[in-house]
């Protein structure tokens, strides 16, 4: 975890940096522990050496990298990052509405330069930027920027020349939106591209299957594909280095599958497989009961906790779901209520006790 | 996937490559659309191409964009039975001509014959699709419709003279007229008389591109069943309505148009529209005209 992509142990990201010092205050903490019970002598000359090392260490990543130095520093970083990603989402809309404000008294020439050349000028900005900021906070907005810059270049495209909608604006947004998250490191652009694309991928899959491109939704299945995409890309591609990139794409993976099975299990006529709509549902709230289960152990498993916690997300919601269709309409609300709650303590048994017999050990598998 | 935050002016490179790609195969397909002879060219007035619903100012949007106002000739609907109902839209966009046959050519299964539930299964799984359309500017479905007005107004002229005491019947022959008026000076003369697959097949059959512009629409189907249904035994009847056309919004550019006309609503102008080898729209030119007395009058 947290190693460099050369091997050397020296981190190349701002990810990797705050996990290394992370690190080293446990391993101090852990040793004041065994100081205070008397298993380590205090004044080891290797210890110290170890000690001067960590030191140099933290001072050159704050510096380089812009790191927490401790939990202090944690929760102004965590107050950091929020401003940041409210601030990108602000600038993005601003420049919205900075546009739509002034467009219509300018000549067609004029809208296309500037539309073009905002794309253009905010992309370099982004990099320029990037190659100064290790932070991240700053590359972010930038990067934010540059992408509202180009969603609005083709959307307003499409308005002043009067193109017929397509699907494909999701492609090239979505693919822009890949290589800023790439080339900046930023899960926010990442969520962006990914939300594009599955899209895109959904509106096709619904074209292929004859359905006008705009209506993927009235299909829900249109988006297991994606889903299947999502969950396998960080298996095959290497993501050292990108921290918190594989399990963005598995946590969206695990949405994009379930949130569709769910409006499924519930709307039978809004599937593929024509047959009675009550058929239809059940199959879909047994694949849902069952697939969440699967996910949850497969977690477990390979170490991902994202996936477990998603699984157990939806194994709940789909059994919920089903109380509710079964019993609201025939028990007091407070019985309903009541029998929820001895459901989720009785999980919380069952996950306890699971865990405590060793049957979800896993191996720590990190993509 | 190689990584790239290794080299950031790779990346950069790419990134930039990736927009000037995007802004230069989109601003060409925009330019071979108007490029030669329009596929059509239509002079709209203010009675075809309205202001958008929600009005002009909203989210402090500058631009301005008029929305084509087309009809339809309704099956439900028609000027001498309901004309309130005709000339505001009321009740679905299907249309005499696009019946079972029509909809069978443009690609639509129509359901076996079934129970409640199958006949329901069948309309929550079948989809609309994009299809062309035909729209006529003042041609025999417009002049129809004022004939159906003609006929309104005369069948309650008649029922007036009839009974002279009675006063709905007096309030009602002049509400005829008045929408007599408005049909004549107000309403849309657009109105979508034909639909296909094949925009060539259509252009043979309309060759008159002053008058007729063929544009991309959404079709969908639908079952027409009696007030009936199903104590009558009849079986529903397969048919289609207009949804919406891909495109009904035309941007005005800059200094074509003043800005009163999204605001004021007796303003009134011409417009030259023309659709090109996408079937997409722009205007040519425009002029205000002199405002005409107003229908009431």
């Amino acid at each position: 975890m947290g190693t460099a992509k050369d091997g050397s142990g020296q981190p190349h990201t701002r990810t990797e940096a705050q996990q290394r010092a992370d690190d080293i205050h446990v391993y101090r903490r852990e040793r004041a522990r065994l100081h205070a019970d008397g298993l380590l002598a205090a004044d080891d000359e290797g210890q110290q050496r170890v000690d001067a090392y960590h030191a140099r260490l933290l001072e050159q990543l704050e510096t380089r990298f812009d790191i927490d130095r401790d939990q202090q520093a944690s929760r102004l970083s965590l107050g950091m990052r929020v401003a940041s990603l409210l601030g990108a989402l602000a600038l993005a809309a601003s420049i919205f509405f900075l546009f739509y404000q002034f467009w219509g008294y300018l000549p067609v020439a004029a809208q296309v330069s500037i539309l073009a050349g905002a794309s253009l000028a905010s992309c370099v900005a982004t990099f320029m930027i990037r190659a100064r900021d290790d932070s991240g906070y700053f590359s972010k907005l930038a990067a934010m920027v540059a992408f509202a810059c180009f969603v609005l270049n083709i959307a307003m495209f499409g308005q002043i020349f009067n193109i017929t909608p397509s699907d494909k604006a999701l492609l090239v947004w979505g693919a822009y939106a890949l290589l800023l998250a790439y080339a900046c490191d930023l899960r926010l652009l990442l969520v962006m591209a990914i939300l594009c694309l599955t899209t895109f991928i959904a509106a096709r899959f619904g074209t292929w299957s004859g359905l006008y491109w705009f209506d993927f939704g009235e299909r829900p299945e249109n988006f297991f594909p994606a889903a299947v995409l999502l969950f396998a890309l960080p298996l095959y591609f290497d993501h050292r280095g990108f921290a918190g990139f594989p399990v963005i794409y598995r946590v969206f993976a695990l949405l994009t599958l379930f949130l569709p099975m769910l409006v499924l299990s519930n709307w039978g006529y809004g599937s593929y497989i024509d047959f009675d709509s009550d058929v239809v549902e059940v199959f879909y709230q047994i694949l849902g009961f069952i697939l969440s289960a699967a996910v949850i152990w497969l977690g477990v498993r390979r170490g991902w906790n994202d996936v477990v916690n998603t699984g157990v997300t939806f194994f709940v919601i789909f059994l919920y779901t089903r109380f509710f269709d079964w019993w609201w309409d025939y028990m007091p609300k407070s019985l309903f209520f009541l029998v929820l709650g001895l459901v989720s303590i009785l999980l919380l048994l069952v996950m306890r006790r699971l865990r405590a017999a060793g049957l979800f050990s896993g191996r720590e598998v990190q993509p | 996937m190689n990584t790239l935050a290794g080299n950031p002016y790779r990346a950069m490179y790419a990134a930039l490559a990736l927009v000037l790609a995007v802004n230069a195969i989109v601003l060409a397909g925009a330019a071979w659309n108007r490029s030669g002879e329009p596929e059509s060219e239509l002079i709209l007035t203010q009675r075809e191409l309205d202001t958008p619903y929600g009005g002009y100012g909203e989210f402090e949007n500058s631009g301005m964009t008029l929305r084509l106002d087309w009809k339809i000739a309704d099956a439900d609907r028609r000027f001498d039975e309901d004309p309130d109902a005709a000339y505001y839209g009321y009740g679905s966009r299907t249309a005499t001509w696009l019946d079972a046959e029509k909809m069978r050519t443009l690609g639509f299964t129509p359901p076996a014959p079934g129970t409640e539930e199958q006949l329901l299964r069948y309309e929550e799984r079948t989809s609309g699709r994009e299809v062309f359309l035909v729209l006529e500017l003042d041609g025999p479905a417009y002049r129809e419709s004022l004939a159906q007005v003609g006929r309104y107004v005369r069948r309650t002229e008649q029922q007036r003279a009839a009974n002279p005491r009675k006063k709905e019947l007096a309030e009602q022959a002049i509400a005829a007229k008045e929408m007599l008026g408005r049909v004549e000076k107000e309403m849309s003369r657009l109105f979508v008389v034909d639909a296909g697959l094949d925009a060539e097949i259509l252009r043979g059959r309309y060759r008159d591109r002053t008058h007729y512009a063929i544009v991309r629409g959404r079709v969908e189907p639908m079952l027409q069943r009696s007030p009936d249904w199903p104590d009558d035994k009849s079986v529903p009847e397969f048919a289609g309505y207009v949804d919406s056309l891909s495109i009904d919004g035309i941007s005005v550019p800059a200094g074509v148009l003043p800005s009163s006309v999204m605001d004021d609503e007796k303003v009134t102008y011409r417009v030259q529209v023309a659709w090109g080898r996408r079937f997409e729209p722009w205007i040519v030119s425009a002029q205000m005209t002199a405002p005409q007395k107003p229908a009431n009058d």
